[in-house]
């Protein structure tokens, strides 16, 4: 009895360790180069689930989410109010170091293989990586809501259900979508393998997000060399000024 | 056609831009102005963040300005001195303007006072714009004579101290309403993205008296050196000017001023500017209709910074 116990015991602290499964997952690309005519990509997601010899296969299925966070940023989320009739932002919650893009995939729906509790404890969903440590109405619901809302809607924060697939009993496949919106930084992405609502194993790898060629010269120019970066602008604007002058001139 | 936007990092359909830099070019050949204050509202409403727009937009209006200004300066149709105090005035006034905007931009506000902005100086203008033109088409219709202020006469204006002599422009009137015209309009281009020639010339006209030679190309003169102003100060502190953004307006731009201004040739004087009222006009009305109505969304998101 006190055996099982500790080994219960063991096994909630320490669930990776004595797991029989191990989850071992690739991309089909660890970089996005962002150039002129860059709409949005997608990236592919492999894996399989090893099991060792020792190990039964039990009856309950497994479950994958792969969990893709960008760079973290400080968002604020306004409210409008009306005043002397026109419509101005008013109160705000300020939120640091939140993701500023998030998308997950889930084989089924999430309620279907985590409580609230793992599902707070592993981030996962656009609510659960609002951390505390907002300010202003950050801990307004309503105001936490509509932020997980707008970033819906902007493409920033996306969920789906059934975005992992399994090919095979023990080997999944996921698409990871990249909109044209994406900021450049670097992407974490966790694999993350259930069974039951229990954590069997995890794995995180890395998307690096950047712009090439002219792209990220006129980028880098901009915030690193910016005031030669106005200069230019002016040549430019006054010589294409000088230019449509000259070629369109009717005496 | 979508190309990508590095300072926006949006794409946008290229298309589109050049339509809109074309047909803003269009009205501009035609009316002799800018079109700034076209341009930056029809990015706005098409969805490229307003720090983008209003800092690409003075990029955009100097090139246009550039063209013109040339054209004066060859035929030597502007008053230099005039146009150095009313420069270095809207230099200050720029680089005042950009500072404003950044603060506005930290506090979540920029887009109520652009707004707001939009909608007080675009009805103040088209509406004086459109009383004028209309009284002088009736006034064509009917043969009455219309009582006219010609450049020269004195008002309030010319009892003001701390005068300067304008030779070009044949004034001798004080520097402070000059200071406070070039800064004012120095400001207001930097905040709104806009020249601000077709609030200047009349303002030169009516209250300095300056001859209608040397107005336009006076203005012209002005609006590329404030604009300069702006362009490198809205680099440096909001780096938000983007290059290939003004580009392709530039191009398209071009192309349409030239169109514009044949097709300018063929209207008279005051119907051209009952016309130009009647854009400003409703361009203010959509800025007022956005401020009153219920918003379909109350919350909004921005970023302000890292991770911190």
């Amino acid at each position: 009895m006190r055996i099982s116990l500790l080994a219960a015991i063991l096994l909630v602290l320490f669930p990776a360790s004595l797991s029989a499964e191990k989850l071992v997952a690739t991309l089909s690309s660890d970089e996005v180069r962002i150039s002129s005519n860059f709409s949005g990509t997608t990236i592919s997601v492999f894996g399989i689930i090893q099991r060792d010899r020792q190990s039964v296969a039990r009856g309950s299925p497994y479950d994958i989410a792969v969990v893709i966070e960008g760079p973290p940023r400080t968002l604020v989320t306004r409210k409008k109010e009306r005043l002397f009739g026109i419509w101005l932002n008013a109160k705000s919650a300020r939120f640091p170091g939140v993701p500023s893009y998030y998308q997950l995939l889930t084989t089924r729906d999430l309620d279907n293989f985590t409580t609230d509790i793992t599902r707070a404890r592993y981030r996962l969903g656009g609510e659960n990586v609002l951390l505390s440590g907002g300010t202003g109405d950050a801990e307004n619901e309503n105001f936490k809501e509509a932020f997980v809302r707008l970033q819906n809607d902007r493409q920033l924060y996306d969920y789906r259900p059934g975005g992992v697939s399994f090919l095979a009993e023990r080997a999944f496949n996921a698409e990871i979508s990249v909109p044209a919106v994406v900021a450049t930084g670097r992407y974490q992405v966790r694999i993350l393998l259930f069974r039951d609502t229990a954590l069997l194993d995890s794995t995180v790898s890395e998307i690096v997000v950047s712009k090439t060629g002219f792209e990220e010269f006129v980028t880098r120019n901009a915030l690193e060399r910016s005031f030669f970066y106005g200069l230019a602008c002016v040549a430019v604007a006054i010589g294409v000024g000088w230019l449509g002058g000259v070629v369109f001139r009717r005496g | 056609m979508e190309i990508y936007l590095p300072i926006a990092e949006m794409t946008v359909n290229i298309a589109l831009i050049f339509a809109m830099g074309a047909s803003v070019g269009f009205l501009s050949g035609m009316f002799g102005v800018g079109g700034g204050f076209l341009i930056t509202p029809l990015l706005i409403f098409s969805g490229i963040p307003s720090a983008v727009a209003v800092a690409t937009v003075a990029a955009q209006v100097l090139a246009s300005s550039t063209s013109g200004a040339l054209s004066y300066w060859r035929r030597r149709s502007l008053d230099v001195r005039l146009g150095l105090v009313l420069s270095i005035a809207g230099s200050v006034g720029s680089l005042s303007g950009v500072y404003v905007f950044k603060v506005l931009q930290q506090l979540g506000q920029l887009d109520l006072i652009i707004a707001l902005s939009y909608v007080t100086f675009l009805s103040v203008v088209g509406g004086l714009m459109l009383n004028e033109s209309v009284r002088a088409m009736i006034s064509r219709r009917t043969g009455q004579q219309m009582s006219v202020k010609r450049p020269g006469q004195h008002n309030w204006i010319h009892k003001l101290p701390l005068k300067m002599r304008f030779k070009r422009s044949k004034l001798y009137v004080s520097a402070i309403p000059v200071v406070v015209l070039g800064g004012s309009i120095g400001f207001l281009g930097a905040l709104l993205g806009i020249g601000g020639g077709f609030m200047l010339v009349p303002a030169m006209i009516y209250l300095l008296r300056v001859p209608t030679t040397v107005v336009i190309g006076t203005s012209l003169f002005n609006i590329v050196i404030t604009m300069s102003v702006a362009t490198v100060s809205h680099a440096v502190t909001n780096q938000s000017v983007d290059i290939v953004l003004a580009l392709s307006l530039m191009l398209g731009g071009v192309i349409g001023a030239q169109f514009g201004a044949e097709a300018g040739q063929k209207m008279r004087g005051e119907q051209l500017r009952a016309l130009l009222a009647v854009i400003i006009l409703a361009v203010g009305v959509r800025f007022m209709y956005d401020l009153v109505t219920v918003p379909d969304e109350l919350y909004s998101i921005t970023q302000i910074g890292g991770a911190q």
